[in-house]
């Protein structure tokens, strides 16, 4: 018996079976896009929101506003005493209203004839300190509470709350983008199933045939096997395509309107990334196609 | 082959040293249920190159043989050697290959509609691997000695159904098997078909092929003048009015070598 022979024959008879449930195959196709496209989506805006995250988290500021008045200089240097004595930042750095205001000018250009208007009484004095990463939080919240007790603070803010909830939240993205793949998964095989065995039943004369003939349970079932891995491979790949547009059309279009969005959040699949997403797409359509063509032993 | 095999095929030589018998059954018995018997201790033995007709009545258990034979069933008892090789001790898996040694005919012909002639007996080489030229070579050889060469490009539906069957036919042969099993391969055909396809029967076996044909048509088993079994409620039952050539069929005993598997099935 002639391997090559074999093969042949079971990618001819394959798309033989794909041609005979035409419309059941294109469904499964589609289902198979929409669970890859789906999955890949969430898993790229996961990977998106917990590198955004991550820069932030490392870009993060502890920034200590002052009241305008005569105490301000004495506030500025107890803060500053503060920090430095704390051992848990690693730069210090004063912000001046006229600073605030174009750098104000600079993020947000629209804005900026607002800002002019407002003049620097919109923008008060600041100290600005990044923060040594791992530091613990009782530590940080005791300092915090520290800055914040000191007369002519007006307010301590530090924005790495909400950057770990971001950080949650991209684990939440991720998990529910595994729970989609799971359950659109399950669906894409059940209509690779449904389509194969639409095929199979519309082949009974050739399975009775094969049977007769002795041919092995290998031949009479490898065509719905090689039906289904098409199935899925078509699917998968129109999906990887369609994340691609998807994600740099659409990640380019949210960076230029909201520039505090960096390019970084929106990162297309990689190539192992578009390896897995594939081989996902195939072995869900392809095990539909085999759990099927166990409807082939009844017939005889 | 397994060791079993050699054995087994070791000691049905010593039991038959002058004979090289292909297909013998020992006290077989196939029960569908309580009330339903289709064979009840059949023993029978049948040559290499030997032409037999088995008949009987609708329900004597005719088909049942046969499926037993092409292992489509296993019987409830006894044991059955095609071959040299005790077919009802054989994994499922090796069946396909046992099948690859029959030709096997049906009354309803068994073709695939949506392929032409030639088509249908490529499908089934390809199916098994045969190689790409000599495919072509076996299937125009088959169908030249069925006598369609001419209809390769039809579809099955445009047959008659003589040459349905002879498309059938040319299908079981085109393997060179050594068995070629029919059942009832006249019982769709008017009688002047069943005559040409029980003529190519006839040249089939003079070719050296055993054929073993279960049919219930007595006016051809009396032209044809063969070996004829028949059976009768599911026992083999002695007809000498319609018994031209036949062999006596020796009172069977299980020979040793096959004790290990008494009562398997």
């Amino acid at each position: 018996m002639s391997g090559k022979t074999n093969a042949a024959f079971l990618f001819r008879e394959g798309t033989a079976a794909l041609h005979r449930s035409r419309r059941g195959a294109a469904l499964a196709a589609l289902m198979t896009m929409v669970t890859i496209f789906s999955a890949g989506l969430f898993h790229s805006l996961g990977s998106g929101l917990a590198a955004t995250a991550r820069g932030w988290a490392n870009e993060s500021l502890l920034v200590i506003y002052l009241s305008p008045g005569a105490g301000q200089d004495t506030a500025t240097r107890a803060a500053l005493e503060l920090l430095r004595t704390s051992g848990l930042v690693r730069e210090i750095r004063s912000v001046s209203p006229s600073d605030a205001r174009e750098r104000f000018g600079k993020i947000y250009g629209g804005l900026a004839g607002a800002a002019d208007q407002a003049g620097d009484q919109g923008f008060p004095s600041s100290i600005e300190a990044a923060p040594l990463p791992g530091t613990p939080e009782t530590k940080r919240e005791k300092l915090l509470s520290d800055l914040a007790a000191v007369p002519g603070v007006e307010e301590v803010q530090y924005d790495l709350a909400w950057i770990e909830r971001l950080g949650r939240v991209a684990r939440a993205v991720r998990i529910l983008g595994g729970g989609l793949l799971l359950l659109l998964g399950t669906g894409a095989a059940l209509t690779a199933s449904g389509a194969m065995r639409f095929s199979l039943l519309a082949a009974r004369e050739e399975i009775r045939v094969l049977r007769l003939v002795g041919a092995t349970e290998w031949v009479i079932r490898g065509p719905y096997l090689v039906a289904g891995a098409i199935v899925g491979v078509i699917g998968s790949t129109i999906a990887v395509g369609l994340l691609f547009v998807v994600i740099g059309v659409g990640g380019r279009f949210l960076t230029r309107e909201l520039p505090v969005i960096p390019v970084s959040a929106f990162p297309p699949p990689s190539l192992l990334e578009i390896f897995a997403l594939v081989g996902i797409g195939l072995s869900a359509s392809a095990a539909g196609s085999w759990l099927a063509s166990r409807d082939t032993e009844a017939i005889r | 082959m397994d060791n079993d095999d050699v054995r087994l095929l070791q000691s049905l030589r010593k039991s038959f040293p002058h004979r090289e018998t292909l297909i013998q059954l020992f006290h077989v018995s196939k029960k569908y249920d309580e009330y339903h018997r289709a064979l009840v201790d059949v023993n029978l033995r049948i040559e290499p190159a030997e032409f037999v007709f088995l008949t009987g009545p609708s329900g004597a258990g005719k088909s049942t043989l046969l499926r037993l034979l092409y292992r489509e069933e296993l019987p409830t008892d006894g044991q059955i050697v095609v071959n040299g090789r005790n077919i009802t001790a054989i994994p499922e898996s090796q069946v396909p290959f046992l099948r690859r040694t029959l030709g096997i005919v049906f009354q309803d012909f068994r073709l695939i509609s949506r392929m032409t002639v030639l088509d249908n007996l490529l499908f089934v080489h390809r199916a098994l691997g045969d190689d790409g030229k000599d495919v072509r070579r076996k299937a125009f050889s088959a169908l030249k000695q069925v006598g369609l060469a001419h209809r390769t490009t039809s579809f099955p539906h445009q047959l008659s159904g003589g040459e349905q069957q002879r498309l059938a036919i040319a299908r079981a042969i085109s393997g060179d098997p050594t068995l070629l099993l029919a059942d009832e391969p006249t019982g769709n055909l008017d009688p002047d078909l069943a005559l040409e396809v029980m003529e190519l029967f006839s040249e089939i076996h003079a070719r050296g092929t055993t054929v073993v044909v279960a049919t219930h048509d007595r006016e051809l088993v009396t032209r044809f003048g063969r070996r004829v079994i028949h059976l009768e409620r599911g026992h083999v039952a002695d007809t000498p009015a319609l018994r031209i050539s036949s062999k006596p069929e020796p009172e069977e005993s299980l020979p040793p070598f096959l004790a290990p598997y008494a009562g398997r099935s």
